[in-house]
């Protein structure tokens, strides 16, 4: 090969190989903490509002019993903003409900896996507010619930793994705080 | 200013090791084509990073992260351990590394500079033969001949100084030391030098090392770049003095001679170096002529790819 068509070779090559290595670098993360590209992990609750545009106050007040659980307030910016975040009763405690709000639009299955839903009705959380409740039996045999609701664009859901009587609860509390 | 500082880290360890891969895998040994990628290596954390900061502000959103770029720091967030972040780590790991390496650089240079501080030197007479040497390699670079000062010492001295009209310093132990052949090839190293007016140069990497004193690529870029100088040096001199065989044989002489420490900071350009660094020149002359510069439009496209590729990563 002569020198200037090895030369060629080379800088496309390092380019190319430069390139790719810092793709496969940037999905690392991702792959060691399951957490797809364009999901962010938020430190807080702050960060969270800051990166979404949403208010979360329904969390803080709504939710106030429940505990947010370390690393698990998490965002995604398309295709609409969005947060999931997961809370439990105490300190050691096993999550119990997953808190999710989209800006605009459904809630995307990239940050709420879709469940396999049995049975699906609709619940009257408020006076003009209704909510679609779906159940689902996970291969464990424990019992999910998803409960979603619209505010006009914006749409928030709880997913949750205890009595169907506290989950109306605490979203009727929600929908009561408002933000 | 953390991340900032963080992402010319980053930045810089992407084009120092795309550079070193292009000149190594393209068998790349033209001295004055090595100088200019490592030039372009060490530009880039130097002026590029910046120049985007300015220009591009919309770079650390995380639409851009997200959508576009090749490398985010933010997404390695979920990497933590006791609540400190692994990018955290890592930055503060390459900070240290680059501040031991200016340290390790600064400090005998330093050193060097406070025993000179205060001390009168005995001037000598400039011996005819290296008069008239410098003249003739000064003629065949096609440049005026520099100044030069002789001290009246033992210990062989030889470098160039001065920022606006370098002068070749040299001692009277250097006459003794080399012979005919030998001083002519160093004094012909030494008028590259000034032609190039790399004392100059060597100032500003000075000042580039310090400013980017955290920054590994910039100190291990910056002594790249010093080798590619005194490898074009030598290349100079031995193409217009006695040969190859004489600058290698006079590069020996005084890394030895350097060994029992010279009273000039700047006696650096010959053997401040590393002893590794210098048998590279020294084999690099005796293993003949480079091979031909690589193709004019290397150096632009490494520059344009690299650019695109340094956009598109963000600590």
């Amino acid at each position: 090969m002569t020198g200037a068509r090895r030369a060629s070779w080379t800088v496309v090559l390092v380019l190319g190989g430069t390139a790719f290595a810092l793709r496969a670098a940037d999905a690392l993360p991702g792959y060691l903490g399951s957490v797809p590209r364009g999901m962010h992990v938020c430190a807080s609750l702050a960060e969270a509002e800051s990166r979404t545009g949403l208010h979360l106050e329904s969390i803080r007040r709504g939710l106030a019993p429940y505990q947010v659980v370390a690393g698990s307030i998490r965002t995604i910016a398309k295709p609409a903003p969005t947060i999931a975040v997961s809370l439990r009763r105490g300190e050691g405690a096993a999550p119990l409900v997953t808190f999710f709000r989209s800006r605009s639009g459904e809630i995307p299955s990239a940050i709420r896996p879709a469940l396999p839903a049995f049975n699906e009705i609709e619940i009257s959380l408020a006076p003009g507010r209704a909510a679609s409740l779906r159940a689902a039996t996970m291969g464990d045999g424990s019992l999910w619930q998803d409960l979603e609701w619209s505010d006009g664009e914006q749409h928030t859901a709880l997913r949750w793994s205890g009595r169907t009587v506290e989950l109306l609860r605490l979203a009727r509390r929600i929908v009561e705080v408002g933000s | 200013m953390a991340r900032q500082a963080a992402e010319t880290i980053l930045h810089g360890l992407v084009a120092a090791l795309a550079v070193m891969l292009i000149l190594r895998a393209g068998n790349i040994r033209d001295p004055k084509t090595r100088l200019r990628f490592w030039l372009l290596a060490l530009g880039c954390p130097v002026l590029l990073t910046p120049l985007f900061w300015l220009l591009f502000p919309g770079r650390t959103n995380d639409l851009f992260r997200d959508e576009w770029s090749l490398l985010s720091g933010s997404h390695f967030s979920p990497l933590a351990w006791h609540g400190v972040h692994a990018g955290v780590v890592f930055a503060l790991a390459l900070a240290l590394t680059g501040s031991l390496l200016f340290l390790r650089d600064l400090l005998p240079f330093a050193l060097d500079m406070g025993r000179l501080r205060g001390k009168k030197r005995e001037m000598a007479l400039v011996p005819e033969e290296m008069t008239r040497s410098a003249a003739d390699a000064a003629a065949a670079l096609g440049t005026s001949p520099p100044r030069l000062t002789v001290i009246a010492s033992k210990h062989p001295v030889l470098v160039c100084r001065g920022l606006r009209r370098p002068v070749i310093v040299t001692s009277t132990g250097l006459v003794e030391k080399l012979a005919p052949d030998e001083l002519d090839a160093a004094i012909a190293h030494e008028v590259c030098h000034a032609k190039c007016r790399d004392p100059l140069a060597g100032w500003v990497l000075m000042v580039v090392r310090a400013i980017f004193f955290f920054n590994p690529s910039v100190q291990l870029c910056a002594r790249a770049v010093a080798h590619e100088i005194e490898r074009r040096a030598d290349q100079a001199a031995a193409s217009i003095a006695a040969g190859p065989e004489s600058v290698a044989r006079s590069l020996r002489k005084l890394t030895h001679a350097g060994r029992d420490r010279t009273l000039l900071p700047g006696v650096a350009t010959w053997h401040g170096f590393r002893l590794a660094a210098i048998e590279e020149r020294r084999q690099a002359l005796l293993d003949g002529n480079p091979d031909a510069p690589a193709p004019r439009w290397t150096l632009p496209a490494t520059a344009i790819g690299l650019g695109v590729i340094l956009f598109l990563t963000v600590a």
